[in-house]
């Protein structure tokens, strides 16, 4: 396990039996980084740790999930801070670890498609429930918002935990930022996941005019979090505006009509009716669902989809006498870096089966 | 007013003379008419047709007018109206109401304060003579006086048709670029002087920061932002409630719309202030404001009798729930059609005007005749007149809003007087609560 700002803890049990526990390392952190939100005491320490160990890897009946937990003092101030709405109360329960552990096994099934699970704290019990994410697909996403509150004087007590990727959780409080847990050989230092998303985004709608810009990053960057939880793996490209598709791949379903996602975002933003917010939801999905399919989803720099199920041909992308190493995803993606190289695409994007993410660019 | 304090002059030159008074002296300053253009105006009116002479006047200054608050952007113009429906391309004789050009050049002190009420006046003169008879009006009933076509033709012409250009667009378009090019301090002798300005300009400077936030980007939008941030603090204890909620919900609006950097801009001077408790938790209350406006638009517009009933059905169709960040708003609306204009009221619409104030409960009426009334100067500036005020004198007796303990003691007045029916004295207080929001 590693975190992401301290080194490896181990206990020694016996001189001829080993066992190796990072939970004494992980409570301390966790006990600072509460310290830090001003919400720290014994029973949060202890249920704040289960919480992260739980999330790094949750399923429920044989079923992945992915909650997001918000953690609080005033579930009202919260709500309008993150433009959340809709609490539903589900349950209370005196301020311990069990109660947590049951809040989020009760919760964490109804947090699909835009729920999040609530824990608001009193002081001698926890109540907790659901709550609706803002309604809008072009929104800030939560962790954009704590982001923007976190460090300004007066921001209310509130924490976020949420799975990165597998066995990787990400703690985010208005006092204290952001803390990442590693529950895999990953160095400290390592680049949040998130990284690699956001320069994605960025990469993407580097060409849409700049009054646009906001808003599709914005929606990128949600669909792309949801997709990536759900897949197996997923590999994008980027080409330049105009660019020619033949020079990547023709080994796929190339769109005979690109989807502009620009063109949606901006028909939504200029009239946020139901009929387009209905047409941008199912853009959306048809976006995620071309990310669920094997193969390279291709986009140019305007965000206009061009392609999904590509496959990159990697005859030739490795050194003369180097030996390719890695899957065919991997193998795809040095070739898409060789091509970022030779100007043919502008940036690429990976996530490989076990979470972790990778972008090049020139 | 004492021109040292305000960001920006409204404009209050006199261009026509008081000595003159015929049609030929009049005319003679309207800048903006060609010559062909004043001599058909002599002409129509000494031939008695006023009507025709009016509407004329009316559609050149309205024309005029949309042309001027064109040029300081359409995307602008629809975030002060709270319209989505304009945008950067919009042209202003298309999308602007005539209600919508004369309020909106009264906020940003295009016309002062007394104009402004003249061309709401002429507004409803003229909008009345054009609509259709009612089936039990005589013709002789019908006929526009001469005082009121020379109403209309120095009114007009002082206002608008007067002027080759609208000084105070400049000014303010002055005043706009330097919040969106530079970044004040607190300290600054133009922020000192916002603080010391009548609460209007306080309330404008502060809508045209927010719809700024919402429509500029880049190095504009981070002096935009970080001039929110320095004058919201400072205006924010004495800031209305409506227009605290009007601050929260430009933070709900350019967050639902991805805009990361306005986001974070407006959530740190609402923690400054802490004024989260005026964010509402979604843009459910956009819906309501665009009807409320509709409802408004169709109450000054042409034919507002006939239309009135469909736009407050429109309304009531919502719910009976409005949610708090756009309540006053709301209430404005439902209120135009209960007090009606100087002609009248649409007995249509008053049924579902009496079911949606009947749903009120005292918590809710408490909260305009304490928080919104002594801002909301389209309620104020119609008790002035003495047909409305009695109007208002039955709503009070007939909600009772006389046992609803009010704070605040103008306000109070107009109440008590309205229950007394002391009408004269409602009329009194009303003007001079509807003068301190611009004096």
């Amino acid at each position: 396990m590693t975190l992401s700002h301290s080194g490896y803890g181990n206990t020694l049990r016996s001189a001829t039996e080993k066992a190796v526990s990072f939970r004494t390392q992980l409570k301390g952190t966790l006990s600072d980084f509460l310290a830090k939100e001003q919400m720290h005491c014994l029973t949060m320490e202890e249920g704040l740790l289960e919480l992260v160990v739980a999330l790094s890897n949750y399923t429920e009946e044989g079923r992945h999930l992915y909650p997001q937990v918000i953690l609080c003092e005033e579930l009202d101030e919260a709500l309008r801070m993150l433009q959340c709405s809709d609490p539903l109360f589900v349950g209370k329960g005196p301020r311990d670890k069990a109660t947590m552990t049951e809040a989020l096994k009760r919760c964490a099934p109804l947090a699909l498609d835009g729920w999040i699970v609530y824990l608001q704290q009193f002081g001698d019990h926890i109540e907790y429930g659901v709550l609706r994410n803002g309604y809008s697909p072009t929104a800030l996403s939560i962790r954009d918002t704590m982001q923007n509150l976190a460090g300004q004087p007066g921001s209310p007590r509130i924490i976020i935990v949420t799975q990165l990727a597998d066995k990787a959780v990400e703690l985010l409080g208005t006092c204290s930022g952001t803390l990442r847990v590693y529950f895999s050989s990953t160095p400290d230092d390592a680049p949040s996941p998130v990284n690699a998303i956001n320069d994605l985004t960025i990469s993407c709608c580097s060409d849409v005019p700049t009054g646009q810009r906001d808003q599709l990053q914005s929606f990128v960057k949600a669909a792309l979090a949801t997709a990536l939880h759900y897949s197996h793996g997923v590999l994008i490209a980027v080409m330049p505006q105009g660019g020619d598709l033949n020079l990547v791949t023709s080994d796929g379903v190339i769109l005979t009509s690109p989807i502009s996602l620009s063109k949606k975002v901006e028909d939504y933003a200029k009239n946020p009716n139901d009929i387009n917010l209905a047409s941008l939801t199912a853009y959306r999905n048809l976006f995620m669902g071309m990310l669920s399919c094997d193969g390279a989803v291709i986009t140019d720099s305007r965000c206009m989809l061009l392609g999904y199920n590509l496959f990159i041909n990697t005859g030739g992308s490795g050194s003369k006498g180097n030996v390719q190493r890695g899957g065919a995803r991997r193998r795809a993606y040095t070739k898409l870096k060789h091509l970022v190289n030779k100007k043919v695409i502008e940036s690429c994007f990976m996530q490989s089966s076990d979470g972790g993410t990778e972008f090049y660019t020139r | 007013m004492n021109n040292e304090t305000i960001p920006w002059n409204p404009n209050k030159g006199i261009i026509v003379p008081v000595k003159a008074e015929t049609v030929e002296q009049i005319t003679r300053y309207a800048k903006q008419l060609t010559l062909r253009e004043r001599k058909q105006i002599i002409i129509t009116l000494n031939s008695g047709n006023y009507e025709m002479a009016a509407m004329f006047l009316w559609q050149k200054t309205m024309a005029g007018l949309k042309e001027q608050l064109g040029s300081l952007g359409m995307d602008f113009v629809g975030e002060m109206l709270d319209r989505s429906d304009i945008t950067a391309t919009s042209l202003p004789r298309e999308v602007l109401t005539d209600y919508n050009a004369l309020n909106l050049a009264e906020e940003l002190g295009m016309s002062s304060p007394t104009q402004a009420m003249r061309l709401r006046n002429v507004l409803q003169t003229v909008v009345h003579f054009s609509s259709p008879p009612a089936e039990d009006e005589e013709d002789d009933e019908r006929q526009m006086t001469r005082e009121e076509v020379m109403l209309c033709l120095r009114t007009c012409i002082q206002s608008v048709l007067g002027q080759e250009r609208l000084q105070t667009a400049m000014e303010f378009q002055h005043f706009r670029r330097e919040l969106e090019e530079r970044e004040f301090s607190s300290e600054n002798p133009v922020i000192q002087g916002l603080l010391m300005s009548p609460y209007f300009f306080q309330r404008t400077t502060l809508r045209v920061l927010l719809s700024m936030s919402k429509t500029t980007e880049g190095a504009q939008l981070q002096h935009i932002l970080a001039n929110a941030n320095v004058i919201i603090p400072i205006l924010w204890p004495n800031l209305m409630k409506p227009d605290r909620w009007m601050v929260g919900r430009a933070y709900a609006e350019v967050h639902a719309e991805g805009r990361k950097n306005a986001a974070a801009g407006l959530s740190k001077a609402l923690l400054k202030v802490h004024g989260f408790d005026y964010v509402p938790e979604d843009l459910r209350s956009r819906v309501f404001l665009q009807a409320a406006n509709e409802l408004q638009n169709a109450h000054f517009a042409m034919n507002n009798f006939y239309n009135e009933p469909s736009a407050i059905g429109a309304l009531a169709s919502l719910g009976t729930v409005i949610p708090p960040s756009v309540f006053g708003r709301c209430m404005t609306a439902i209120l135009c059609v209960r007090l009606g204009n100087p002609y009248g009221r649409s007995y249509l619409a008053q049924e579902r005007a009496i079911n949606m104030l009947s749903s009120l409960g005292e918590e809710r009426w408490n909260y305009y005749l304490n928080d919104c009334l002594s801002t909301d100067e389209i309620i104020l500036e119609k008790l002035t007149d003495s047909n409305i005020v009695k109007r208002w004198s039955e709503l009070v007796t007939q909600f009772e809003l006389e046992k609803i303990e009010i704070a605040n003691a103008e306000i109070a007045k107009l109440v008590r007087n309205g229950a007394k029916g002391k009408l004269e004295l409602v009329r009194r207080f009303a003007d001079s609560l509807f003068n301190k929001l611009t004096k």
